[in-house]
């Protein structure tokens, strides 16, 4: 008797998920096509303010992941960004990277803030590659974990350190190449790049300016990543 | 344009084939490439050389940090005057403590004709600094005889660890007091930070003096920090403490241990 009953209800909710999504695809249809439009429920202003809304907040749905080796904000680092402007020739990137402990006593997590601007774009004729001979800008890095401090702690006198060990400034500059895959022939993804890039952080440039024999291959640091167009 | 472009590709592209050492994976990555354990490998090539011996010159450089010009100038100096037994690092070779800055300054250091030590300062101690210093050098309280001299060298910046750990050390102090003899006569004490500065434990600055008296024919004491050469009785005692110039200030001690007595120079290159 109770099998039957849950059968039942089994069938009742697939039969109305049908129905629902059946009518659902239809409107989009009708909606979609403009001319065979019978009837428009009107909406409403607060369902017009309400898809305002959704869309402002879709805007922070990331348009791109990528994966970095190196690059002074860990051995390897995952992050989230969103591409814009008029050709996506800005980029805003949130990095979360990892630093094994090697000979200190504790693993690192560093967190990075990432801006870059990429003026150009080389397209090789009609093909599915195109370059970007200039990738450059600065980023933030600071330290998670650890004894890492933003200002001193108050054990010091003021000033006595007068920087902070957690909180890095880095500039960059670099490069690109990026594939993207035909429009009929996606499905997760639009395509994806591969970077390179120098930097080099605040503390060192401070150093290779006051001293000649540090030169400049000695504080820059090498970046090797991969952008996910999503 | 396209000339510009071009010029920056080319000029990436070389600096990307040149960029095979530059992998960083961040400012404090304590990932240590090359020559370690220096102390100890240098405390033992000084105990042979100096054996027996009991007249002897040394110098001490101190505070290089972001000097790398003035270091390799002072190795230079050191090494053309060919009477210099060891070196004694006082200690901040490093200035914000990025694991570069200590390899930049060891390699530096190994191109000095003699061995040397090398003590740790309080801006090595910042970030993962002291873990590098202890990886490159080894421990931050260390001691070796060089002819008939003891040398404490003794970690003495009690600010860095908000006194969470003893500094200075008095166990290590008190093991080089009960120490045999093994034909030590004299005691020399090289330190980062001098008592009554603000980087001191200055609650204990009295007994460490006290501890300090007791060690074998103690002859006078070093340090670095403050960046200027100067000379002081700090507690009225008669025991002296000279203190070393940074090298910015192109400055160094050459001191000359004798049967009886010792000679201190202000020297500079």
């Amino acid at each position: 008797m109770r099998l039957r009953n849950v059968l039942f209800s089994i069938l009742c909710g697939a039969c109305m998920t049908l129905s629902a999504h059946g009518v659902d695809s239809l409107s989009s249809e009708v909606l979609a096509d403009g001319v065979g439009m019978m009837y428009v429920p009107e909406r409403s202003i607060y369902e017009i303010r309400k898809a305002n809304r959704e869309r402002q907040w879709q805007r922070l749905i990331p348009t791109h992941l990528k994966l970095q080796y190196a690059g002074s904000i860990g051995f390897m680092s995952l992050g989230v960004g969103w591409s814009y402007g008029k050709s996506n020739q800005w980029e805003t990137d949130l990095m979360f990277g990892f630093v094994p402990k090697y000979d200190s006593d504790k693993n690192k997590l560093v967190f990075t803030v990432k801006q870059s601007y990429i003026p150009w774009i080389v397209r090789f004729g009609d093909s599915d590659f195109n370059f970007k001979p200039l990738a450059c800008g600065v980023f933030f890095s600071s330290v998670l974990t650890g004894d890492f401090w933003i200002s001193e702690p108050d054990r010091y006198p003021g000033g006595y350190y007068n920087f902070s060990t957690r909180f890095r400034a880095n500039i960059f500059l670099g490069q690109r190449i990026t594939y993207f895959h035909p429009r009929e022939k996606r499905t997760y993804i639009q395509g994806c790049s591969l970077y390179y890039e120098f930097s080099a952080c605040d503390a060192d440039l401070v150093t290779f300016f006051g001293d000649k024999c540090i030169k400049i291959e000695d504080i820059l640091s090498l970046a090797l990543g991969l952008k996910v167009h999503l | 344009m396209s000339k510009y472009i071009n010029c920056i590709f080319f000029l990436l592209i070389v600096l990307f084939f040149a960029g095979c050492d530059m992998i960083e994976y961040h400012p404090y990555e304590a990932r240590v490439e090359g020559e370690t354990g220096i102390n100890a490998k240098n405390i033992n090539l000084i105990q042979k050389r100096l054996e027996g011996k009991k007249e002897f010159k040394f110098a001490m450089i101190s505070d290089t940090q972001r000097s790398y010009d003035e270091t390799k100038k002072v190795v230079a100096a050191i090494n053309a005057r060919g009477d210099i037994s060891f070196v004694i690092h006082g200690g901040d070779q490093a200035d914000f403590g990025l694991t570069k800055e200590f390899l930049w300054t060891r390699n530096i250091l190994n191109n000095l004709y003699m061995p040397y030590v090398v003590l740790l300062g309080n801006h090595d101690c910042l970030g993962t600094g002291e873990d590098v210093y202890k990886e490159i050098y080894g421990h931050a309280n260390f001691a070796f005889t060089a002819g008939n001299v003891r040398f404490v060298c003794l970690n003495t910046n009690a600010l860095e660890y908000d006194y969470s750990v003893p500094v200075p050390d008095f166990d290590f102090i008190e093991e080089e007091i009960n120490r045999e003899p093994n034909g030590v006569e004299k005691t020399i004490v090289a330190m980062h930070v001098p008592p009554g500065d603000v980087e001191f434990n200055n609650n204990v600055r009295k007994p460490f003096e006290r501890y300090l008296l007791e060690l074998r024919g103690i002859q006078f004491c070093l340090y670095g920090h403050n960046h200027y050469f100067d000379e002081k009785e700090f507690f009225g005692d008669g025991l002296m403490y000279y203190g070393c110039t940074n090298v910015a200030n192109k400055g160094y001690f050459v001191i000359t241990i004798k049967e009886d007595g010792y000679e201190i120079e202000k020297c500079s290159f």
